[in-house]
């Protein structure tokens, strides 16, 4: 089954896409960003559930992938996919594009999600800096900046060392802490440290240029 | 005074990945909801968590019956969270593993001046506690089969090496032998989690380290 499917369900088209079929759609990460970024910021002022729905099409499928990388199990990935989207819908209020890029903020909430979910305990979380902490920049400046980011991270990702990648991949994807990449790849804990930091390294210098 | 020991980028980046074991994740909040330049790094890390997610290869998925689900269950009213009660300057991931204010927990003595609090875990292999050090008190000579994180609560300690104030991060590993003295002035409160148990020196710690090991295994 490599081509994408249509099934006609209640006289409505249901499209169960199959990975490969989404390739070659990509448009730039610039518009997604924006685009996604402008679709949060709908729920959160009119409860639009239509930019609910437009969200929930493109992250739903991801969501499930990420969730099948950690939990091995679709149903608990389902659950990830429910969980998140849910609590997308809720916290739109508190999204500032000016503080994290839009696919960033649904990682973050993703993430806490899994490790609520999968490991059935609350993800300790930071309390929120005080205000006179930062230097607020004004937020579409902020956003076109974040977007840019997010944008060179992806690039750089794509350049840097393939066992650099396999490690951060591991590390953000697999819900794995170092030692247990250690475990499960052989290498001495050293060694993963170490290219982590060599990729944290090369990120950092690269997006300062 | 502000953060003068903060994580390394690595832990940093396990945090911001998640996948990092919740007791060293909540040593991790403690000292973010003080340190603003790490929760910013914290922030910058998460973007590689963003590329992740936006990459990682879309699952089969029905996902118009997944959104009729969701979309049902968007008005269902909220089960209201019940709030931390603030426990005066402590952050929340704290005060929400804490049965009651710093004073009122059943501290339980552990040497003179010393006094310490488990905290429910959960976590096979991971010890947390809260430690109370009385000013000038120091905390039995020891060293560390596995990695001991500390953060400073309120107050400051200092061993051979440093003075730790409120906020600051430190890890020790097996390398590191050290007696903690909490400074004069102020009761110094600590969140320590250890992922194996400590190891006493001297006498006394030859004495009493047996039971230790047992007590942490139980």
């Amino acid at each position: 089954m490599t081509q994408a499917m249509t099934i006609e369900r209640q006289g409505r088209k249901t499209f169960v896409m199959h990975p490969k079929s989404l390739t070659g759609m990509r448009r730039t990460m610039d518009e997604d960003e924006a685009d996604i970024s402008a679709l949060i910021v709908r729920i959160a002022q009119n409860r639009d559930r239509t930019a609910f729905a437009t969200l929930f099409r493109h992250f739903a499928p991801r969501i499930k992938g990420f969730g099948i990388k950690s939990s091995r199990d679709p149903a608990m990935a389902e659950e990830l996919v429910q969980e998140t989207m849910l609590a997308v819908w809720r916290a739109a209020p508190t999204y500032d594009p000016g503080r994290a890029s839009a696919t960033t903020w649904i990682f973050t909430i993703c993430r806490n999600k899994r490790i609520d979910l999968f490991r059935r305990r609350n993800r300790p979380e930071a309390d929120p800096p005080q205000e006179d902490d930062w230097v607020m920049a004004p937020t579409q400046e902020a956003e076109a900046e974040l977007s840019a980011s997010f944008r060179r991270t992806r690039a750089v990702m794509k350049e840097l060392p393939a066992e650099q990648v396999q490690v951060l991949t591991m590390s953000f994807l697999e819900d794995k802490s170092h030692g247990a990449i250690a475990a499960e790849t052989g290498l001495p804990l050293g060694t993963v440290k170490s290219r982590i930091r060599l990729a944290l390294a090369t990120l950092r210098q690269r997006l300062e240029q | 005074m502000s953060t003068q020991h903060h994580p390394s980028l690595e832990v940093l980046e396990e945090y911001a990945a998640g996948g990092l074991a919740e007791p060293i994740a909540l040593a991790l909040a403690v000292h973010l909801s003080s340190c603003a330049a790490c929760q910013a790094t914290v922030e910058r890390l998460e973007t590689i968590g963003g590329v992740v997610l936006d990459d990682v290869a879309p699952a089969m998925l029905d996902t118009e019956a997944a959104l009729d689900r969701a979309l049902e269950s968007l008005d269902q009213p909220t089960t209201p969270r019940v709030a931390a009660p603030p426990r005066g300057a402590l952050p929340t991931a704290l005060t929400q593993r804490m049965p009651s204010e710093l004073a009122d927990l059943p501290w339980r003595r552990i040497a003179r001046g010393v006094a310490e609090f488990p905290l429910d875990t959960n976590e096979a292999g991971y010890r947390a506690k809260l430690l109370r050090i009385q000013p000038g008190a120091e905390v039995p000579f020891h060293t560390h089969r596995g990695e001991e994180y500390t953060v400073v609560l309120s107050g400051a300690f200092h061993d051979a090496e440093d003075l730790y104030a409120q906020g600051d991060f430190t890890v020790a590993d097996p390398t590191v032998r050290h007696r903690p003295v909490a400074t004069e002035g102020d009761v110094c409160f600590c969140l320590a989690v250890t992922d194996a148990p400590l190891k006493l020196l001297g006498p006394l710690g030859r004495l009493i380290d047996p039971f230790l090991q047992l007590r942490a295994r139980a």
